[in-house]
């Protein structure tokens, strides 16, 4: 089977500027020939996945993790290699991301809903699906800003359960609000991770979490590629280096 | 068709997005407030009684249409002012949903520029009625508005793609434009008449200053019943320029915006 993402020794450099650029800064260095410090996020790594996998990526805070899921879900591109995906990729947002206090929950997943780039038909098709699963009730139509942070997450959580596309790029996998609530998230987070039909790339701390689910592992450190393998050997070798 | 830049015809295919964050900020500015949305009419009327007071009462300057004249400049001066520092500064408010998913960045500009042209013709309508008690020369003229209209439309968008990016690149443009704003709405022919400004001047003056051009072409559509003046073209002009390239500044930029809001 061929694979849905290809991911080609690709690069990401970022441009280290001490402080704040504004217009004084901007003039002192218009005259000097200023040696701007380059720093790469991420570089030389290379991966394939075919359909139906789920990539665990490791790594120790910084290494490049979250950089990775920028330039897979097409936020800005590699500054250096190639990327060729097979399909929509959708990043889970960090829970709230995006939400407008003064408008209610149900306008918050209108809202939400086009900006990660689905037709109005299809969120208006799952509102009444996510409004169950956040158990929200009548507070739905409450502004945001009255809610409690947990309330928050459940709505966040449930727009992300309902909303997704074939490719899926989740940061952290995580259960959210009380006891009851953050099993059932659980539950319904691993039921769409091990869905056949989707392709899944998750970045995580939680290295249980990762052998649950991941049928590959990508380990990167300090911006580079360090090993791809099946869960079990990956994790060992990460381990032993962390300690 | 090749005349309307890629960005542009990517954006129409956003147009749901667009509504949904035009919708939300006219909520979250207008709502909760005692008088809602009556502060759209209510914020032009009292800045120009402000300047009625100034000009008239306290420099005892302006004619009989004062009034009139002053407000046909000043609600395009606010249109303008206010989609532009907006956009100066909405792709860091929206930091960090542009950091998090994959969305046409062209979207938050034409968004604060919607409000504004919104507040704009909501202001338009306290001016109708003041230009029938005023006693404006209302003719066939007056079918000159919509077209000034449409050219500061472009004129605006095109500058707010523009600001956009360099609130971006620079972060105390924001300071400064506060500053300058105020004092080319001074430099520019509203509380004073164009004549006022000495003839072996005013063809620089015109060129210069875009808005020297427009705001009398308003008072001259508006209140005098004459065509607008002819520097109008050089703003047309501009303003295609300015649509042509912001759009193309950004897609541009992408990767510097993303990783630095």
């Amino acid at each position: 089977m061929d694979s849905i993402i290809k991911v080609d020794n690709i690069g990401v450099s970022y441009q280290m500027t001490k402080d704040d650029e504004n217009l004084k800064t901007y003039l002192r260095n218009f005259f000097k020939k200023k040696d701007k410090k380059v720093f790469w996020a991420l570089r030389n790594v290379s991966f394939e996945i075919k359909k139906g996998e789920i990539l665990g990526v490791v790594g120790a805070n910084g290494s490049g993790k979250s950089t990775l899921l920028k330039v897979l879900g097409k936020i800005f591109e590699p500054d250096e290699g190639q990327i060729t995906i097979d399909g929509t990729p959708s990043a889970l947002l960090s829970l709230g991301t995006g939400f407008r206090r003064e408008l209610s929950g149900y306008e918050n997943i209108l809202l939400n809903g086009v900006m990660l780039g689905f037709a109005k038909e299809v969120v208006a098709q799952n509102i009444q699906n996510i409004i169950d699963f956040s158990e929200l009730g009548d507070f739905i139509h409450e502004p945001v800003k009255n809610y409690s942070s947990g309330m928050s997450a459940r709505l966040g959580f449930s727009i992300a359960a309902f909303l997704h596309k074939e490719i899926m790029l989740i940061d952290e996998v995580l259960g959210v609000g009380d006891r009851s609530f953050k099993r059932k998230s659980q539950a319904k987070m691993k039921e769409l991770i091990q869905d056949k039909s989707r392709t899944v790339i998750i970045v995580s701390h939680n290295l249980d979490s990762i052998l649950e689910y991941a049928t590959k592992v990508l380990w990167i450190n300090k911006s580079k590629f360090m090993m791809l393998d099946k869960p079990e050997k990956v994790l060992e070798k990460y381990i032993k280096s962390q300690s | 068709m090749g005349l309307i830049p890629q960005e542009i015809k990517a954006v129409l295919k956003k147009k749901d997005l667009i509504k949904y964050l035009v919708l939300s900020d006219l909520k979250t500015n207008y709502k909760g407030k005692a008088l809602g949305f009556l502060w759209m009419l209510l914020d032009p009327l009292f800045m120009m009684l402000v300047y009625v007071i100034l000009v008239v009462f306290i420099f005892k300057r302006g004619g009989a249409q004062f009034p009139i004249l002053l407000f046909s400049a000043l609600i395009s001066w606010r249109w303008f002012v206010q989609s532009t520092s907006n956009s100066l500064k909405t792709f860091k408010s929206n930091g960090n949903l542009i950091k998090s998913i994959n969305v046409p960045l062209h979207v938050f500009p034409i968004n604060t520029n919607t409000l504004g042209f919104t507040a704009f013709i909501a202001s338009f309508t306290v001016l109708i009625p003041m230009l029938f008690i005023f006693d404006a020369t209302i003719n066939l003229n007056i079918l000159w508005f919509p077209i000034l209209v449409a050219i500061q439309l472009l004129f605006t968008i095109g500058f707010s793609f523009i600001f956009a990016v360099a609130g971006v690149y620079f972060s105390d443009l924001h300071n400064i434009m506060a500053f300058t704003f105020k004092l080319w709405f001074y430099f520019s022919p509203a509380l004073y008449d164009l004549s006022a400004i000495p003839i072996k001047f005013r063809t620089i003056y015109l060129v210069i200053n875009p808005f020297a051009s427009l705001f009398e072409s308003y008072k001259n559509v508006l209140v005098h019943g004459t065509p607008p003046n002819k520097f109008i073209i050089l703003f047309l002009i501009e303003a295609i320029a300015l649509t042509y390239i912001g759009p193309k500044w950004i897609t541009k930029s992408r990767p510097y915006i993303v990783k630095k809001v």
